[in-house]
């Protein structure tokens, strides 16, 4: 019996909840974090129109 | 790039010039656990002679130029080091505050180094960028949003706590 393709909209469905699940996980590990100790925010400009962290 | 020593840099010479102003922004929302990113330190201070004396003093001791004042509609006093390309932004207003001393009632003081900043709020925060209304500012909304329910969740959580192991 030849298998059945998974619906279209599984795909979209599992990258979102992996992505709810993986930002959810940064969010936490960030709020963990003393607050002296998240600042690694500055971005550093670089040539007249772009920036890196 | 981490502004730890920057910030430390900046409270020592806040303290040593009884300078009082409030971080606010990018920075002060980072500080609160949200992932955002920025390029220049703003801060909300009152401004009085004194405050522009000691600010210009600031300029001196941290080797940055005092740019006066750049956006007529804000009031904002730009200080930049071309060295390491250090941009401190001394707002007089903001979108969607009253005045200073009702942002500062509900600043947190947060430890660098030996010395402390004031800290926004981030309900004060969002309150602000959402006043604003530019696209960037639209950009971070949802993220600064989402933490905030998280920072509420868990200062919740923390105040049940006491009454579980009761």
């Amino acid at each position: 019996m030849p298998k059945s393709k998974p619906a279209k909209k599984q795909k979209p469905l599992s990258l979102k909840k992996q992505f709810e699940f993986m930002h959810n996980a940064l969010l936490d590990n960030w709020l963990a974090l003393p607050p002296e100790r998240r600042t690694n925010f500055l971005r550093k400009r670089i040539g007249i129109c772009s920036s890196a962290l | 790039m981490d502004a730890g020593i920057y910030l430390q840099e900046i409270a020592e010479q806040f303290a040593k010039l009884s300078l009082e102003a409030v971080l606010i922004g990018n920075a002060a929302a980072a500080i609160q656990g949200a992932p955002v990113t920025t390029i220049d330190i703003d801060f909300l201070f009152r401004k009085t002679p004194s405050n522009i004396a000691k600010l210009k003093k600031l300029a001196k001791a941290l080797d940055l130029v005092v740019f006066n004042p750049l956006y007529p509609a804000s009031q904002m006093f730009r200080l930049m080091r071309e060295s390491d390309s250090l941009q401190l932004d001394f707002c007089v207003r903001i979108s969607g505050i009253r005045n200073y001393e009702s942002l500062r009632s509900r600043a947190t003081p947060v430890q660098f180094g030996d010395k402390k900043l004031l800290v926004a709020s981030m309900a004060d925060i969002i309150k602000s960028k959402r006043a604003a209304g530019r696209p960037k500012d639209f950009a971070t909304l949802i993220t600064l949003e989402e933490v905030y329910a998280k920072i509420q969740a868990r200062e919740k959580a923390k105040t049940l706590e006491p009454e579980k192991t009761i």
